[in-house]
């Protein structure tokens, strides 16, 4: 009785270990980086070879127990067999070791190849801290400003303790609480840490690094793609016509698309005055402030419309907030945005940065996100951001 | 009594008397097996102690809504961080060297007693002091209050900067690490006992390679408790300075808490990780081979088998112990170590596959063309069997750098862990419970509430911890006290938690059907006898429970190999170590 209860409990656990992960999918999520495919591919072999000595040795075991269960027979007197010994650690060693060798290749790939370099390469720094991510982009000068820890004690809304009284590569640094990266071009990310170790994931990069006090630890990766997957879900362009008005509120969306968000209006035309002056420098546009306007908005409208095209799923308001295909391409945060005139309620597709070392008690909610967007967008915003820091440094 | 013993009378014979009074005699005893009871019942109740707080962080992440929170987050991190040091450190360390072997180690060899009996106990006093230093961690109250919240592998500089304004980075966590020190100091003083007594204490014919193995597998661990708490305890202090007298060794230049430049300079957090992880892999194979002993042993009692391939099984539990010293690294591939090193650590690694499936071959071969009885000491080690492999196998995952980029604290690890080292060490704590029971307290435990309770623990550990490789799968990162993301917004995570819940709720209160027949056994259950297994192993020569001595003023004497059962033409299906020579067939070929 108790040999067939373990023949039995020995088969649900195979079946209902191995069931599961062959009937999910996707049994992980979407991967959005060209490490990324390796080490997703080492983790499937390693899976069915795995997958394959698990079930043998349990059904092995169940069916050693059932066949040589207590019925009366004498038992064999057996020590051993030297040659199935030496078998077994032959075989153990060449596909533990063997399986161990072939995911080194990404493994120098990310840590022991020289890091990239060139115009194209994005650098960014990440500060962790008790319970938020801080990113620092080197602006336009492609020189990261220096800072001083005493700095970001004495401004407290300086996190990066930047130094803007000596140092001008400090002036055009880009300071975000969210990460916004291009696909299509490799990207390094520096890693610090203010007070305790953090460690910066973003699981469909495949990237995970601890962030330690008192250590730089580079991290290079290189996003292959934005994260959507075509037609995967009822997409929607953007209202050309909203963009198109030379009014205020399109302004403020077309900032906020664009990453830079001021909830006041007036705020925004301040802010647009100064901007201008600064667009001037960079693309040349007159003083005439609707002309201005218009132009600007010409120019960030095709990123803007592929942005909003890849980046911006029309739910029913009927349905709930989780959308299995939905699921499947990215994952929705909760922000509705109301959409001026059509009442759409729309969820914004996005990335999560968290930590995953424990860094006390805030350690669950310390997150941020990420957002992935085409080069040339990604250029736009840089460049805006930058003369923008340039223009509001502290 | 075997004619073994009579043999050896002619040896100086040592005895000394048994000591009078209820103080001497059950709580200040130098008697190992009194103190091996004592180690047990320590582990018990912190066993209780320690999934109780399991169940609280279970129903706190299965009733979990942003606006419905059971724990607070810095309680849950808190509950999470004693769960894990309890059962690391008062259970999984204590029960199977301390308790187990102290209690059978020295039958098994013929010795009367442990080497220093005096050491034995200033072992297990220190172990309690640092027990009670542990739970008065709970206790500490203000602002700071509270045990910390730095989990049990207590990270600097999160554990090391003395906070008082934080809860649990005040006086809890120095508790926790003056707790740890104090409970290094006890397992140096018991692996130096465990040491000498094998190296010195074995009766005559008790060579090495006769030894049983749950014998050879408490030698080496208590080597690598040796070395290892060494490490732990040095590290422990340091951590102390830095707490509390302005020393940086884990704390570097410029750290800033709170709104404050700390007043450290030049310490390093990763020196932290190397000198916890030197003493924290092998942590782990000091709760697993003293399992692996005791399984081994009961596989072959309840087959009735020789072990298959005994002296492989001995080389592979010292291939485990040696390779597990070089390996910490794998626990750092993210840490921001050389990525050089993580290179040579995780080949290394992946290497101790091959003593472990040398196990696990051995264990199938052990059973194979047996005549399996399965009771509840044999379910439990067939259980062992299942949850090593399940346990074992993701370890092949993780022991990859390049894959535990992915998986690094995600609950693939907590699901990894806690099967190899939790659950599977458990089993052969119970394994071994109900195997010795009999020796222990002369009578039997109940083979029904011990059946029901093995199969509730089977199939509740199996249906918490399968589930958490999916979550991991899914990038669910462990020691998250709410679970509110996008992130994690699969339909499946909600209905998950619910059901890994449900099952820790049986598998946990299924030990309270263990923690009833273990003390309702201790006074009704059926006279056990000497040997009620037919064991061939010196503990099942002497009467239940043994007498002060051990072997009753007499030396036994040696003649055969530990696991002679089934021997071809002999009398009976096994032959006792201590049966005289004759009693095996001399056409019989020795392995």
């Amino acid at each position: 009785m108790q040999a067939f209860g373990m023949v039995v409990a020995l088969i649900v656990l195979v079946l209902g270990t191995i069931v599961p992960f062959i009937k999910r999918d996707p049994l992980m999520p979407e991967m959005i980086s060209r490490h990324g495919a390796t080490i997703d591919s080492q983790i499937y072999l390693t899976m069915y070879i795995t997958g394959a000595i698990f079930a043998a040795a349990q059904l092995a075991l169940a069916w050693i127990i059932w066949k040589y269960r207590n019925q009366g027979q004498k038992a064999q007197y057996i020590h051993g067999n030297m040659l199935l010994e030496y078998s077994s650690i032959g075989s153990s060693l060449v596909l533990f070791v063997g399986l161990n060798l072939m995911g080194q290749g990404v493994w120098a790939d990310m840590h022991l190849k020289e890091k990239p370099r060139g115009d194209q390469v994005v650098h960014f720094e990440v500060q962790g801290r008790q319970f938020k991510w801080y990113f620092r982009f080197p602006g336009t000068d492609k020189t990261f400003g220096t800072s001083k820890v005493e700095l970001s004690v004495q401004d407290v809304n300086n996190y990066f303790g930047l130094d803007y009284s000596g140092d001008q590569d400090t002036h055009d640094d880009i300071v975000e609480g969210s990460l916004k990266l291009p696909y299509d071009r490799d990207a390094v990310a520096r890693l610090r840490a203010r007070d305790v170790i953090h460690s910066f994931f973003v699981r469909e990069l495949r990237v995970k690094q601890d962030a330690v006090p008192g250590l730089e630890v580079q991290v290079p990766f290189h996003i292959s793609k934005s994260g959507m997957k075509k037609g995967s879900g009822p997409l929607v362009g953007v209202d050309a016509a909203a963009l198109n008005a030379k009014d205020t509120s399109a302004l403020i969306r077309a900032f906020r698309h664009i990453g830079l968000t001021l909830s006041d209006k007036a705020e925004v035309f301040t802010c647009a005055e100064n901007f201008l002056a600064e667009m001037d420098k960079i693309v040349g546009v007159g003083r005439n402030k609707d002309e201005d306007l218009s132009k600007i908005l010409e120019m960030a409208k095709p990123d803007i419309t592929a942005k909003l095209a890849q980046r911006w799923v029309v739910k029913d308001r009927s349905k709930s907030h989780y959308d299995k295909s939905a699921s499947a391409t990215g994952y929705p945060l909760n922000y509705a945005i109301e959409q001026e005139g059509a009442q759409l309620n729309v969820y914004k597709i996005n990335y999560e940065v968290i930590c995953a070392e424990l860094c006390g008690q805030g350690h669950w909610n310390m997150r941020s996100e990420l957002d992935i967007v085409s080069p040339e967008e990604y250029a736009l915003w840089y460049r805006i951001k930058s003369e923008f820091a340039k223009v509001y440094r502290r | 009594m075997s004619a073994g013993h009579e043999a050896a009378e002619e040896h100086a014979v040592h005895v000394h008397s048994p000591p009078q009074g209820f103080i001497w005699k059950y709580v200040f005893s130098t008697d190992h097996k009194v103190i091996g009871k004592q180690y047990f019942l320590l582990a018990m109740a912190s066993v209780v102690i320690g999934l109780t707080l399991s169940l609280l962080f279970r129903y706190h992440l299965m009733a979990w809504t942003p606006q419905n929170q059971f724990l607070m987050p810095d309680t849950y991190l808190q509950v999470l961080t004693m769960h894990g040091t309890i059962l690391v450190f008062m259970v999984l360390t204590t029960a199977p060297l301390g308790g187990f072997g102290n209690y059978i180690l020295p039958i098994q060899i013929g010795a009367e007693d442990m080497a220093f009996p005096r050491l034995n106990m200033l072992s297990f006093w220190l172990t309690l002091l640092s027990w009670v230093v542990l739970m008065v961690a709970f206790f500490v109250p203000g602002d700071a209050g509270g045990p910390p919240v730095s989990g049990w592998t207590g990270y600097a500089p999160l554990s090391a900067i003395n906070n008082l304004k934080t809860k649990g980075m005040g006086l809890g966590q120095s508790l926790w690490v003056g707790s740890i020190a104090i409970f290094c100091l006890a397992s140096l003083v018991g692996a130096i006992n465990f040491i000498v007594t094998i190296l010195d204490l074995r009766c005559k014919g008790m060579s090495l390679m006769r030894m049983p193995l749950p014998c050879h597998a408490w030698f080496v661990t208590a080597i690598l408790a040796l070395l290892s708490f060494a490490v732990l305890l040095a590290g422990g202090m340091l951590l102390l300075l830095d707490r509390h007298l302005g020393t940086s060794f884990f704390i570097p230049t410029g750290v800033v808490f709170g709104s404050e430049i700390l007043n450290h300079k030049g310490g390093s957090p990763l020196l932290w990780q190397h000198l916890f992880w030197f003493f924290g892999h092998p942590e782990v194979y000091i709760a697993i081979l003293p399992g692996m002993g005791i399984v081994s042993h009961i596989l072959a009692n309840f087959a009735r088998k020789p072990i298959f391939g005994y002296t492989a099984m001995v080389i592979a539990l010292n291939a485990i112990a040696a390779i597990g010293f070089v390996v910490w690294g794998h626990h750092m591939f993210q840490s921001g170590m050389s990525p050089y090193t993580a290179v040579a650590f995780s080949v290394i690694t992946m290497t101790i596959g091959v003593p472990s499936a040398i196990k696990t071959f051995n264990w199938l071969g052990t059973l194979w063309g047996g005549t399996i009885t399965c009771n509840s000491a044999m379910l439990y080690s067939l259980g062992f069997v299942s949850l090593f492999v399940s346990g074992g196998i993701s370890g092949i995952f993780l022991g990859q750098n390049a894959v535990d980029i992915y998986f690094h604290d995600t609950w693939f690890v907590v699901a990894h862990f806690h099967l190899i080292m939790g659950v599977a060490a458990l089993f052969s704590i119970a394994a071994g419970s109900y195997y010795w029971f009999p020796k222990m307290y002369g009578r039997m435990m109940n083979e029904t509430l011990g059946k029901l309770h093995f199969w509730l623990t089977f199939v509740g550990a199996y249906s918490v911890f399968i589930p958490m490789h999916i979550l991991g799968m899914w990038g669910h990162p462990r020691r998250f006290a709410g679970f509110d993301y996008a992130f994690l917004q699969d339909p499946m995570v909600p209905s998950m938690q619910a059901m890994i819940t449900y099952a820790a709720f049986m598998a946990v209160l299924a030990q309270l059907i263990f923690i009833f027949n273990f003390f309702w056994s201790m006074f009704k259950g059926a006279l056990a006898g000497d040997n009620p297994w037919n064991g061939t192993s010196l503990e099942w020569s002497i009467p239940s429970p043994p007498p002060f001595d051990n072997f009753a003023g007499k030396h036994p004497v040696v003649n055969h190999d530990p696991y002679e059962y089934s021997v071809p033409g002999a009398a009976k299906d096994y032959i006792m170590q201590t049966d005289p020579p004759e009693a095996r067939p001399t056409d019989v070929p020795k392995h």
